[in-house]
């Protein structure tokens, strides 16, 4: 099975040189890390529903110059195979090219290109309906992740925690504790970022920061302040009978980075840059194991307080 | 088998770097990510496609300090968990003579 089989019926329809039709002629503007991102060929449709998901975000001026300019193009929905979502895991189809990368998801398909200046090209066949904004927002999840790259930086899989100030971030596979680990701070009145997914990137003082993402997980939506937080910690995490933190040594905690670096981790053109931003992202601040368990408070082991 | 002559590779979706003198390797098919101690981290950067088990051994005899019978045991079980762990692949279709299969 090739590129998009999976997805799509034609991939050969799609081509940025012959796109096809916009949906409309709105454009947005959306800003935060990595971006501004730029999205044209809307209909109002669309630009409703992207407003109020993103809300704050999306910029009044959409003449703001933008890192990537996506176009969004309306194909039929008979391009799209019809599927059983029943016990589905949805996982995307990647392309990787020097200059761009392919996508392909349920209802939708994309050339994401990576150079600076140029358009890329989302097609879907949706616009008002439930899979409209899950569509836009697995295709934007990816550019994110990929602009972070570009910026020295990762999206990184993790639950992001602010104690006055400073981020910690948590991170490991499913089931390591990342929302679990977000519940237990805020009931101690910590704010959290997100128990799913932070940029982490390289500040302007020589530090880490870390930026909460507008991307759903099951915490985090409610009003954290926007901006960037100092990265005080980066935890691998596991459960155990009681709290503890070991030092890892450096091929470990980028390893560990690797595997809660999404999208990103799996493309072989690309993979040399992630390496060398979590090398130096975990050179300033290295990662640890934290166990931790449910009966004992946590963050007086993490910042004595 | 792994003998003296079979020459290997790093399988086409394998990536690694050098940490401190460890290797994190990303299986990118299913985004695995291993970490390998420093000999097993060299014996991966010498599996060129070119070099034989024999050559590997005798080139790692001058930069370990490791008597050559434990050396050629230790090699032969890191490459028997790289080929485990999808890592790496044989590289040729050589036929290795019977007497140097371990």
């Amino acid at each position: 099975m090739s590129f998009a089989d999976r997805f799509v019926l034609d991939s050969d329809q799609f081509t940025p040189s012959s796109p096809g039709q916009a949906f409309g002629n709105h454009r947005l503007v959306i800003d935060f890390a990595g971006g501004p991102y730029g999205f044209d060929g809307l209909s109002a449709t669309q630009t409703d529903r992207i407003r109020e998901r993103f809300q704050d975000l999306c910029s009044e001026d959409t003449s703001r110059q933008v890192k990537v300019n996506t176009l969004l193009y309306r194909t039929q929905n008979r391009s799209f195979p019809d599927f059983d979502l029943d016990n589905w895991e949805y996982t995307l189809d990647f392309e990787y090219k020097e200059a761009s990368v392919g996508i392909a998801g349920l209802k939708f398909f994309a050339y994401f290109d990576l150079r600076q200046g140029k358009q890329s090209h989302l097609w879907t066949s949706t616009e008002d309906d439930d899979y409209f904004t899950g569509v836009f927002e697995n295709y934007f999840r990816v550019v994110v992740a990929y602009r972070l790259l570009a910026c020295g930086g990762v999206l990184l899989h993790s639950a992001g925690v602010i104690d006055e100030g400073n981020a910690y971030l948590f991170f490991g596979p499913s089931n390591a504790g990342k929302t679990t680990v977000s519940r237990l701070s805020q009931d101690s009145g910590h704010s959290v970022l997100s128990d799913d997914i932070n940029a982490l990137l390289a500040g302007p003082a020589q530090d880490v920061v870390a930026e909460k993402m507008p991307f759903a997980g099951e915490l985090g939506q409610t009003a954290t302040p926007s901006g960037t937080y100092p990265v005080r910690g980066l935890f691998r995490l596991h459960q155990g009978p009681r709290n503890a933190v070991r030092d890892m040594r450096p091929s470990e905690g980028i390893a560990a980075l690797v595997a809660c670096s999404p999208y990103v981790n799996a493309d072989p053109v690309r993979q040399d840059r992630l390496f060398e931003n979590l090398e130096h992202l975990s050179t300033i601040t290295p990662v640890r194991h934290l166990t931790f368990s449910l009966d004992q408070p946590l963050w007086p082991l993490l910042t004595g307080h | 088998m792994t003998h003296l002559s079979t020459v290997y590779k790093p399988r086409k979706d394998v990536r690694y770097r050098i940490v401190a003198d460890e290797a994190v390797v990303v299986r990118q098919q299913s985004t695995e990510v291993l970490v390998l101690n420093e000999v097993a981290a060299r014996i991966l950067q010498l599996l060129d496609a070119q070099t034989t088990v024999n050559e590997l051994i005798h080139a790692l005899e001058a930069e370990f300090d490791i008597g050559p019978s434990q050396l050629e045991h230790d090699v032969m079980a890191f490459i028997k968990e790289l080929l485990n762990a999808g890592v790496i692949m044989p590289a040729t279709s050589n036929t290795p003579k019977s007497s140097d299969e371990l």
